[in-house]
């Protein structure tokens, strides 16, 4: 051993267990990223289009006229995302319901806040969509990482039992080979954890947001129902 | 959903970069460790030998020129030509005299000269011959601390290697002591053992025997050997140990 040894030359030269752990967890690492970059840039656009759409709301504008450009941003392929979906449930539920007409004003308020309720169900799955991915990747991959380091050291040391001499030298490359397993999958558990994390509270601020936002609105539209 | 593809994106190249830090970039510092030698090696370079004697003089001066004598009168021309002759003649042979007692002093001066030439190349070579047998002794000093050195170390692992592979009988005592002869050959093979002078008790003199006859080659010895013969020619072809381990606790 001449030559100093390079990470590199010591992935390369692990064995084929090790390998295959390395792998999956690079793998996992980049799925795992890719989920953290799309959530972050999901929960940050949701959370903007929240708070205009609710300056929106409150700033006194005809509620047909919102609902008509919600209508026209759908159909110009925009995604309409978010608290507006729950809004447009309960809207088009309710115009449906009072133009039918002779609807007894409890059982369209009824109607209409069983809507938002389907409506919100579904923005909490797409606020959590992807994290219990990452809660996995998070807690999983220390564990397969480790596999590999023990599989990886459990090797060397058998490597070891025919060698009339032990030296440090022996050794050495095999445990630093398998080290580097358990550095990946604290590489990619790290950041895993940290996002589901962050993550989760976010989609939690929102989830309520939305909640508080179905009660107002159903208010509103109680209150148009009862003064008729 | 938006921004899947700027996601994918992003976690590649992210990826990307890390491989590349660490197949390109990885390399453990390296760190010179310098080993300082324990003596101080000086030496003297510049010895002034005296300086040879200046003996540049004048070595002959202008001779005087012999005067032209003059006579105007021709009846005297003849008289005194004759005593001019006579005189002349005297005083050539005066100027002869004193002319060959200068060469005469001369070639004494000479002679005393060269004399001193040869004291003072007596005596410069003297003193470089000392500073040289000076030079010569402080090397054979420095060699010998060398040597010192490496004779300890060598004998703390032949030492080291014996004590690793005795076994204690039941009966050694503290104290006893077993002088050994043994014999090596430059590959640090064992070839002779032989006890030299008995501790009293068999099986420690037979221990320590079998002790050395188990390391059966003393592997860091071929080093020494190739490194410097004379030194283990000197010290380890036949050498004597004295057999007495101290971490006997009876």
């Amino acid at each position: 051993m001449t030559e100093q040894l390079s990470l590199w030359t010591l992935v390369v030269g692990a064995t084929v267990p090790v390998q295959l752990v390395m792998l999956i967890l690079l793998g996992a690492s980049i799925v795992s990223w890719v989920m953290i970059v799309q959530r972050g840039l999901y929960i940050r656009q949701t959370g903007i289009e929240l708070r205009k759409f609710e300056g929106t709301f409150w700033s006194g504008v005809d509620l047909n006229e919102l609902f008509r450009s919600g209508n026209n941003r759908l159909n110009k392929d925009n995604m309409v995302d978010g608290v507006e979906n729950l809004f447009r449930a309960g809207f088009r539920e309710f115009n449906r319901l009072s133009q039918g007409g002779g609807t007894d004003p409890d059982a369209l308020m009824e109607g209409v806040e069983r809507a938002m309720r389907v409506a919100l169900s579904r923005e909490e799955e797409k606020l959590n969509r992807h994290l219990p991915f990452l809660a996995s990747v998070a807690s999983v991959s220390p564990y397969i990482g480790l596999f590999g380091t023990v599989w990886g050291i459990m090797h060397s040391f058998r490597g070891l039992a025919n060698v009339q001499q032990a030296t440090l030298a022996t050794v050495a490359p095999g445990i630093s080979e398998a080290l580097i397993a358990t550095a990946m999958g604290l590489f990619a558990a790290i950041p895993a954890v940290l996002a589901y994390n962050r993550f989760s509270a976010n989609a939690d601020v929102l989830y309520n947001a939305y909640e508080t936002f179905s009660d107002e609105f159903s208010s509103v539209l109680h209150r148009r129902v009862h003064s008729n | 959903m938006p921004g899947y593809s700027a996601a994918i994106f992003c976690s590649l190249t992210l990826h990307g970069l890390l491989l590349a830090v660490v197949i390109i970039g990885w390399t453990p510092s390296k760190k010179e460790v310098q080993v300082r030698p324990r003596y101080i090696q000086a030496t003297l370079l510049q010895v002034k030998p005296p300086k040879a004697p200046v003996t540049k003089k004048q070595a002959t001066k202008k001779q005087v020129k012999p005067k032209a004598v003059d006579n105007k009168q021709k009846e005297l021309a003849a008289k005194k030509r004759a005593a001019a002759k006579k005189l002349e003649e005297s005083k050539r042979l005066t100027r002869l005299r004193k002319e060959k007692k200068q060469k005469q002093e001369l070639a004494k001066k000479e002679r005393l000269r060269q004399e001193r030439e040869k004291a003072a190349e007596a005596l410069r070579r003297q003193q470089e011959q000392a500073f040289a047998e000076a030079l010569d002794d402080e090397e054979k000093y420095i060699t010998a601390e060398q040597d010192e050195q490496l004779i300890g170390s060598y004998s703390a692992y032949i030492r080291d290697r014996i004590v690793n592979n005795w076994s204690r009988p039941p009966s050694a005592r503290r104290g006893m002591e077993v002088v050994l002869s043994i014999q090596l050959v430059p590959t640090g093979r064992v070839i002779a053992v032989a006890v030299e002078k008995s501790s009293g008790n068999d099986a420690f003199d037979r221990s320590a025997e079998q002790a050395v006859y188990k390391v059966e080659r003393f592997e860091k010895l071929q080093d020494l050997s190739q490194a410097s013969p004379r030194v283990f020619e000197d010290t380890f072809r036949h050498f004597k140990l004295i057999f007495t381990p101290d971490d006997l606790r009876l």
